[in-house]
């Protein structure tokens, strides 16, 4: 038991010391990243050894929480973190992707100056993965998020001098923002009703039907905003626009960042959330993630950039992610997730070594490659294509081929067939555009281009390219997943997390949802019920027809247009214009965007400065001028009036004494005179 | 015997009263001045004079001899102050006899 | 009517003292008032005798035109006003001095015919007219009564002539 703890907690251990340690250590020594190679290899194999423990069914879930305070009753708080077994292969994913990146960045990056601030918040990014996936507490859960975020932003800006690169950056961080206060808002309702922020007790209290506000409709609210965090980071409608941007960055970030992980974690949350969902909210969930998978794939269509195409693809692939979770199959969801990050990394690691070879190309009407001479990348990259497409053999098939089921059941119990059509349609597109893309690069020699022929490159270490992709080719093979390529219900992995699903304590809360809202609702799909395991396996086989035949239909037209020019593309174009016109501009997001946003601030800040300038400005100086007025009224006042009063005192008593000092003349007579009549005046008062 | 009576003399020695006062008082010469106080003393002696022949007033004749004394006396005093004024202004003006400050 | 010696002398010497009255005080000329002056203390002294007392008469004489005009007219020969002529003429309160001139002299009026109501000194008249004294009668009142006034006056006239002579004198210089 203690050894398990031990090599458990050495994964956040090293992760955190792998950080501080690069973060320390001066820029000035030579192959820094050496620390982080030891200290992730480290969480490697730490988390391969719990890997293998849950294989074999030696595993018993880790629980640790620290303490952070604990109000006396009115509020804890008390970061718990679980290690499921869902969690144990989310945290091999990430272990594994993000070693196998490093070895990648090492030689793309390796005439970078900066190399150790890349590393430093790599190792960074990769310790706020661990923190989301092991959270069990929402606000740690949003202190990780936060800091994948921030890493994100860093990384995709990481060639500051690009202006582009600076530009991508920030509209990242902001989308994701936007997202995080829902998420944030959410976090807040929750805390207010719970006196929690523990999922598990958050779901046992809904158990005992506590609702935040005492509403049940305010449980569908709070989700809604958690969902909206969930939404913008990993680019979903209508929060996408950040994404296809965020290819500015470097490759292996894309790889990592944009591909694997941190796209991922909003399919994490739901997922955690999904406990206390309620149907109406998966619903919300299914139509986003529905619309998500058509509308991206659809843009994808007619990019012309490598990374963009892959963005795009991620941006569908997470789509079929959320309608997976929407529709009730978690277990689907996590396994898309793990099968979909390691082909997308493969991906993206070898448009990194295309990029490379073609000295910065991105367009793959640009590009052609000779697929004698880069056999291993032509067989990965042959790999990771049918895995994307979800063609039987390969990883993805398994769940990709059981969302759509599910997607078709979905859409029968209800008469809607909004879902099941649209996921059918966008795997179509998908293959279209995936192999549009492999055609374009491989089979479709460029005349007139002198990068014709790439560069053979013997100085490079091309091994440290070679072997990620190389390897994980391999694990977008089927075997990883189940030990028949066919049968989902006996791939170990998702038999794992289902059984977790237990575990977590859904709610009938959910069922009961079905009976009570017949015919107000779409139905959600009671998975535990025999009919519909019945049904399942009634559609699986319809299912898997239908995802062939799109398949087919989308790699033919893929074929027509772009090998050997049988059709040319330029005249479809020209047809399908208004059609075309909306794939390239992303749906006119951007531009809508830039409208609601961007120009309605500039009108406002312009209003603004108006009103302060003209009137406020005006007022001021209205105050300053009556100011002026009254100082003036006021020295006239104080001139004539109070002067004046004081004046006049003056005068009234310079007359009289002037008057009276006419009394005093000097002259004898006047006084004899004065006497005389005062002596008549009293002679006249004696005698009378 | 006569039908002098007492009002006769007082309306004489009041006239000549008011006109002693009119030449103190008014006359800008200081002689003249001193010729009205003269006047006045010979008006009271009269109005003496009446009241001790009228009314019995047995006090009014040596009056009339006090009063004369009195005049006298005043007289040469009054002319040794004139002298000197008019030795010290130059001029029997007595409003020249002024040294108020203006 | 008859033919009074004593009304018609008396309203004559009045007349003529007040004449010389007006003429003393009216005159520019010094001289001319001092001559005025002399008539009309003649006339006073007309009336002292015209009503039985020499004695007044002869010291009206005496000392008033003996003794005063003629120092009076010494001093205005000693300081040279033969032909002084200054009088300014009218001040502000010229106009004043009338009114009270003639409030004074309708109260005086008033007085004078009203005077038995005012004055009680009411004695046993002989005839019509209190004869006066004789000189000797005088004297003999003098010395037997009024020896104290007598003697003071005459201290005082002494510290009249000490005095006027003191004043009078040029300074040493």
């Amino acid at each position: 038991m203690a050894t398990i703890n031990l090599i458990f907690f050495s994964i956040p251990l090293s992760a955190i010391v792998g950080f501080i340690l690069t973060f320390i250590v001066p820029k000035k020594i030579k192959r820094i990243y050496f620390i982080e190679i030891f200290f992730s290899l480290i969480t490697l194999l730490s988390s391969l050894y719990l890997l293998i423990l849950v294989l074999s069914k030696n595993f018993s879930s880790i629980h640790f929480s620290i303490d952070i305070f604990k109000l006396n009753s009115n509020f804890d708080l008390i970061f718990n973190y679980q290690a499921n077994k869902t969690e144990i292969y989310l945290i091999f994913l990430t272990a594994l992707i993000s070693f196998l990146v490093r070895l990648y960045s090492i030689e793309y990056l390796k005439n970078e100056e900066r190399l150790k601030n890349y590393f430093v918040v790599l190792s960074l990014f990769v310790l706020s993965m661990y923190g989301i996936i092991l959270s069990k507490n929402l606000f740690s859960l949003y202190i990780f998020w936060e800091l994948v975020g921030f890493c994100s932003y860093y990384l995709i800006g990481f060639w500051r001098h690009k202006e582009a690169a600076a530009n991508a950056a920030k509209k990242a961080f902001i989308v994701n923002r936007i997202g995080d206060i829902g998420f944030f808002l959410s976090i807040l309702i929750f805390a207010s009703t719970y006196k929690t922020l523990d999922l598990g007790n958050i779901s046992n209290a809904i158990g005992k039907e506590i609702y935040p506000f005492s509403q049940k409709e305010f449980l569908f609210i709070a989700l809604l905003l958690a969902s909206l965090g969930a939404f913008a980071k990993s680019a979903q409608m209508p929060f996408y626009v950040w994404l296809p941007d965020a290819m500015e960055g470097p490759t292996p970030i894309s790889a990592l960042i944009h591909a694997a992980t941190m796209v991922a974690a909003g399919v994490i949350l739901i997922s955690k959330l999904f406990a206390i969902s309620t149907a109406e909210f998966l619903l919300i969930v299914a139509y986003i993630g529905t619309i998500t998978a058509l509308a991206a794939s659809f843009i994808a269509l007619s990019q012309n950039d490598i990374k963009k195409i892959l963005a795009y693809s991620t941006i569908s692939q997470l789509g079929y992610m959320f309608a997976a979770l929407g529709f009730g199959a978690y277990s689907l969801a996590l396994g898309h997730l793990i099968a979909h990050a390691f082909f997308k990394a493969g991906l993206f690691l070898s448009a990194g070594y295309i990029i490379h070879l073609f000295e910065g190309e991105q367009n793959i009407k640009k590009i052609f490659i000779d697929k004698k001479k880069e056999k291993i990348l032509f067989f990965s990259f042959s790999i990771f294509s049918l895995s994307l497409c979800g063609f039987p053999f390969f990883s993805s098939f398994l769940t990709k081929d059981s969302i759509l089921n599910f997607s078709l059941i979905f859409s029968i119990e209800n008469n809607n067939y909004f879902f099941s059509a649209s996921l059918f349609l966008a795997s179509l597109l998908t293959s279209f555009y995936t192999f549009k893309l492999f055609f374009q690069i491989f089979f479709n020699k460029k005349e007139h281009n002198f990068l014709n022929h790439a560069r053979h490159i013997s100085s490079d270490n091309k091994t440290l390219y070679l072997a990620p992709i190389a390897i994980f080719a391999v694990l977008s093979l089927f075997y990883i997943f189940s030990s028949t390529p066919f049968d989902v219900n006996r791939s170990f992995v998702l038999n794992d997390i289902t059984s977790e699903l237990k575990l977590l304590a859904i709610h009938d809360f959910y069922y009961r949802h079905i009976d009570n809202t017949k015919g107000d609702f779409l139905n959600a799909l009671d998975l535990n019920s025999l009919e519909f395991n019945q049904k399942y396996i009634r559609y699986h086989l319809l299912t898997t027809l239908l995802s062939l035949l799109m398949f087919s239909i989308g790699i033919v037209f893929a074929a027509i247009l772009y090998i050997k020019n049988i059709l040319n593309p330029e005249k479809i174009k020209k047809k399908l214009f208004f059609i075309y016109k909306l794939s390239e501009k992303k749906l006119y997001f951007d531009e809508l965007y830039d409208i609601i946003f961007v120009d309605l601030t500039i009108y406002l800040s312009r209003f603004v400065a108006f009103i302060d300038k003209n009137i406020i400005d005006k007022t001021i100086e209205f105050v300053s001028y009556s100011t002026k007025i009254i100082a003036l009224l006021a020295k006239y006042l104080d001139k004539y009036l109070i002067d004046g009063t004081l004046h006049l005192i003056a005068f009234i008593f310079e007359f009289l004494g002037l008057l009276i000092r006419k009394i005093q003349t000097g002259k004898v007579q006047t006084y004899i005179a004065l006497s005389v009549l005062i002596m008549i005046i009293i002679y006249i008062f004696i005698t009378n | 015997m006569t039908s002098i009576s007492l009002q006769h003399f007082l309306i004489l020695s009041f006239i000549l009263f008011s006109l002693g006062t009119y030449a103190v008082i008014v006359r800008k010469n200081i002689l003249v001045a001193l010729i009205g106080i003269e006047l006045i003393l010979n008006a009271a002696n009269l109005n003496f004079f009446a009241f001790s022949k009228f009314k019995n007033y047995q006090f009014g004749e040596l009056a009339i001899i006090f009063v004369i004394i009195i005049a006298a006396a005043e007289a040469a005093v009054a002319l040794a102050i004139f002298i000197n004024l008019y030795r010290n202004f130059a001029s029997i003006n007595p409003d020249k006899a002024n040294t108020m400050k203006e | 009517m008859n033919f009074n010696i004593y009304d018609f002398s008396f309203y004559s010497l009045s007349f003529f003292s007040v004449i010389g009255a007006i003429g003393a005080v009216l005159s520019r000329r010094i001289f001319y008032a001092l001559a005025s002056l002399l008539l009309t203390l003649i006339s006073i002294a007309g009336i002292f005798i015209l009503f039985d007392s020499e004695f007044l008469f002869l010291i009206q004489i005496l000392i008033y035109i003996g003794g005063i005009l003629t120092l009076i007219i010494f001093a205005a020969i000693f300081l040279n006003l033969y032909n002084v002529y200054n009088d300014e003429k009218k001040s502000f309160g010229y106009w004043f001095g009338f009114l009270i001139a003639a409030i004074f002299s309708s109260f005086m009026i008033y007085l004078i015919y009203n005077e038995s109501k005012f004055f009680n000194i009411e004695t046993e008249r002989v005839g019509n007219l209190i004869s006066s004294k004789k000189i000797n009668e005088i004297g003999k009142e003098l010395i037997e009564r009024y020896i104290a006034l007598f003697h003071l006056f005459a201290i005082f006239l002494l510290a009249a002539v000490i005095a006027s002579a003191s004043l009078a004198r040029k300074e040493k210089n």
